[in-house]
Formats: structure tokens, C-alpha cells, sequence
């Protein structure tokens, strides 16, 4: 459960970078899985971010690829009339991006305790970097409205112990391995007494609530936020 | 950036190590007390006469080196992230020595106790002084806690922490003298 990578030494802190865009997917209207170029010698721990700068605005995206992968991938969601989501949902490909990194602290820690992952949205983003990095055996509740918005699914749920989609507003019936309601729900009722990581990321009233959740339910547990907002 | 509401309502807060501890946790009152401090010092830059503007941005790298030692505090060696943390540069303490041997230079030398206070700058310096020597206390204690040898980050910040208390000291004493206030010194018959 625990790769190697994670016992290197904390890797540099890069400055500024510019990065090339080399493919863009669209996995569903408003959300864009980013393929951008990596520098050579540029090292990460899953779970962290890169800070992309455009028109004297910054702002953060976690990296979806994992360490050994060759390119970094980032997932956006498209906030209508924002500074930064719009131009890298449109960009064409060879547009050079401006990035500094990688930054945050959101990152795996081994541990004899189960990992429960959480996320929201696009929230996957670090979790598909752990699992990329050799992470198994986590529980993972991911929330979305439809099951079109379980990204990466088919590559998590074979390395999770137990995948969970919540969809808050997907028609009956339901598609297997899916629940209806929120994150916070399968957090209050379908986590058995026991030791637990939670780490919790994607958008921060989601967080908020996990935690009293885990507060109230899991007094010992280890908690790890990453919130977008 | 915007402040996370709500998530702590319960009383209880995440370490930088995981950790869920409720809001009294000794770590979080030393990480509170540098926070205390560096809003201290920001009360202190605010109050600078014009003559000791030059202190600014001296006390702003001060507020700046704070940050770091706030997160070891809350950090457990033994998370991943901690790996992550910038180690504590020594080359500030160092910063803090010379300061404090250019500002003595200038300085009478100090025949008795002074009552702390003076002009409002040198009064906030003063304030910085014992908050610093609280979270310089706290950080001895969290020590006691733990066996064996203090972590490097520790060791390092104790150093910084017990030359910042004299930094600051030797500054109201400064900030005094610029603004041509009077030291009061301490009398037994006050
Ligand atoms: C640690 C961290 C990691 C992040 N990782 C990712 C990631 O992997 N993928 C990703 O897509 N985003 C991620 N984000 C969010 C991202 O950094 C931006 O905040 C987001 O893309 C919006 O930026 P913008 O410049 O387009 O919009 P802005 O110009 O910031 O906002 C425009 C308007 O939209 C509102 N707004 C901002 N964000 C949202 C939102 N999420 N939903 C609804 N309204 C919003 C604002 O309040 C504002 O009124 C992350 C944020 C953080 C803090």
C-alpha cells in the first residue's frame, strides 16, 4: 500500500514554468481533463498542485497523472465568466501555460488505517494520482449530480476496496456501485465502526459537513482536507 | 482564498498531521501564540513614528519567518507532509544577532530595570517581547512532552524565538531613543 515514492525526499519546489498544452478531453460539458507537458526533472508527490497564471491571476489545480506518468494531467471545471477555468477549457493545444509548482500539502500519508477518500466534482483529481502512485485498498465516496460525472471510475474502482458513487440528482434506477444522495451521506451511514484517514477534497461546504460527520461518528480519525473553494 | 467557515464549530480542528484535536490542544495554543505574536508585530509596524520607518520591513521578514514555525507546530514529524515543510533557516537568528548587535551599538548601556512602555511603538515592542517569551515557554513545553533529542525544526526554533524576545527588547529601547522618549527605570519606592 505504501509506494516508494512517497519515502523521497521532499522534491524542489519548481519556480515558474511554462508549460505546453498538449490535448484537452471534454469528460463532460463543463469539466476538461488537461494534458500538459512536463519538464524534464519535474517531481511531485500525488496530491499536489500546480498554480497557473494567466492575466496576472493565479490559481490552483491539483494533478490528476500520476508520478510516473509522462505528462501532467489536470482536470477543469469551467466556472462560467471566471479569470482562469474559461481560458483553459479553451485554449487551443501548443498554448503555452504559465505555472509554478508543485505546491501543497495534500499528500498520502501510509498509515495501518484504512484511507477513506471523499471527494466532490472534479475534487478527484488527487485521488487519481494516488491510486496512479500504487495506493490501494482506500475506500472511495465520490459525489457528483449524474454518473456522468464520475470521472475516472473505471480506473479507481479496481484498485479501490470499495467505490462509492453518491449522484444527488440521477434518475432512478440507480447504475450499480452508485447511492443516491450526498458524500456526507454515505459518510453518516455506510462506514462501519473502525480506524480510519479520511482525506476530503472538492468543494469546501462538502468538507465542512464531513467534518462533523467524522467529528461526531470517528473522534480518532486522522483527517486531511484539500478544499477548492 | 477564502476563510473555510463552519468547519470548526465543533470545537475541533485538523493538525497539519491529520490529526483531529479539539481547539485547546496544547500544539494549537503554541501555533496561537506565534499567530498572536505576528499580529502583535503588526500592531507594532502600525505604530512606528516616521523617524523609525526603516524598522518596516526589517519586522515584516520577522513576521514573514513566523509562518514556518507555526506549521512545524502543528506538523508531526512523521506525516509525509511534514517532508514537505521548508526546514527553518538558521540564517534568520543570524539576521537577528546582527540586528540586535547594530541597534546596542547605539544604545546607553542599561544600569537597572526599565519599565516596559515608552512611546506606543516601543510599548507594542515591548508587548511582542512577552508574547514571544510565552511561545517561546509553550514550545519548551511541548518538548518536555516528546523523548528523546528535540527535532532540528525545534532546536532551530527555540533559537530563533529566544533571540527574537531580545530583538525586540533592544528595539523598544531603539524605537525610545528615536522618538526622543525618556527610559523610566524600575525603582523599589515607586
Ligand atoms: C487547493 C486547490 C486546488 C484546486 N484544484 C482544482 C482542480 O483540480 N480543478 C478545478 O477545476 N479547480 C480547482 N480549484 C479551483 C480553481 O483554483 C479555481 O478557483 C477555479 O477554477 C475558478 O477559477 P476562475 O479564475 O475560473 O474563476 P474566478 O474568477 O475565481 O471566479 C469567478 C466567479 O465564480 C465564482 N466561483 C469560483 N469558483 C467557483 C466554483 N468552483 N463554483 C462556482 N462558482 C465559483 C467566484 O466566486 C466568482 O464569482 C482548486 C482550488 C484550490 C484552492
Amino acid at each position: 500500500m505504501a509506494p516508494g515514492s512517497l519515502n523521497a525526499p521532499a522534491p524542489p519546489i519548481a519556480g515558474r514554468q511554462t508549460l505546453r498544452l498538449l490535448a484537452r478531453r471534454s469528460l463532460s460539458p463543463e469539466v476538461f481533463e488537461l494534458d500538459l507537458e512536463r519538464p524534464p526533472g519535474f517531481r511531485f508527490l500525488p496530491g499536489q498542485r500546480l498554480r497557473i497564471r494567466e492575466g496576472g491571476v493565479e490559481r490552483d489545480y491539483t494533478i490528476a497523472s500520476g508520478p510516473g506518468e509522462g505528462v501532467l494531467r489536470i482536470l477543469v471545471r469551467r466556472v462560467p465568466g471566471g479569470s482562469i477555468s474559461p481560458f483553459l477549457c479553451e485554449a487551443p493545444p501548443g498554448t503555452a501555460i504559465a505555472a509554478s509548482g508543485p505546491h501543497g500539502y495534500f499528500v498520502f500519508a501510509p498509515a495501518p488505517r484504512t484511507p477513506v477518500f471523499a471527494a466532490t466534482g472534479v475534487g478527484i483529481a488527487p485521488f487519481r494520482s494516488m491510486a496512479a502512485s500504487g495506493v490501494r485498498g482506500f475506500v472511495l465516496f465520490h459525489g457528483a449530480g449524474r454518473a456522468g460525472g464520475l470521472f475516472y471510475r473505471e480506473f479507481l474502482e479496481p484498485r479501490a476496496a470499495r467505490y462509492r458513487g453518491c449522484l444527488s440528482r440521477q434518475a432512478q434506477p440507480l447504475p450499480a456501485g452508485t447511492r443516491p444522495g450526498r458524500v456526507t451521506d454515505a459518510l453518516r451511514e455506510e462506514l462501519a465502526e473502525g480506524d480510519y484517514d479520511f482525506y476530503l477534497c472538492g468543494r469546501g461546504e462538502m468538507i465542512a459537513e464531513a467534518l462533523q460527520v467524522i467529528d461526531a461518528r470517528f473522534p480518532r480519525a486522522r483527517v486531511f482536507t484539500e478544499p477548492f473553494s | 482564498m477564502k476563510v473555510a467557515t463552519g468547519s470548526g464549530d465543533g470545537g475541533r480542528t485538523s493538525l497539519f498531521s491529520g490529526e483531529r484535536v479539539l481547539k485547546d490542544d496544547e500544539r494549537l495554543e503554541a501555533s496561537g501564540d506565534v499567530d498572536e505574536l505576528n499580529a502583535v508585530i503588526g500592531g507594532l509596524i502600525a505604530a512606528l513614528p516616521p523617524e523609525a520607518a526603516s524598522c518596516a520591513p526589517e519586522l515584516r521578514t520577522v513576521q514573514s519567518d513566523l509562518f514556518p514555525i507555526g506549521a512545524w507546530l502543528s506538523a508531526d514529524g512523521s506525516a509525509p507532509s511534514a517532508a514537505l515543510l521548508p526546514p527553518l533557516d538558521p540564517e534568520g537568528t543570524a539576521r537577528l544577532e546582527r540586528a540586535i548587535g547594530r541597534m546596542e551599538a547605539a544604545l546607553p548601556e542599561l544600569r537597572s530595570f526599565l519599565l516596559p512602555g515608552g512611546c506606543p511603538a516601543a510599548a507594542w515592542a515591548h508587548l511582542a517581547r512577552t508574547v514571544c517569551r510565552r511561545a517561546e515557554r509553550r514550545l519548551v513545553r511541548l518538548g518536555r512532552g516528546s523523548p528523546g533529542e528535540a527535532p532540528a525544526w525545534r532546536r532551530e526554533a527555540l533559537r530563533y524565538l529566544n533571540r527574537l524576545s531580545d530583538y525586540f527588547f533592544v528595539l523598544a529601547r531603539t524605537l525610545n531613543r528615536v522618538a526622543g522618549v525618556e527610559e523610566t527605570p524600575w525603582r523599589r519606592e515607586a
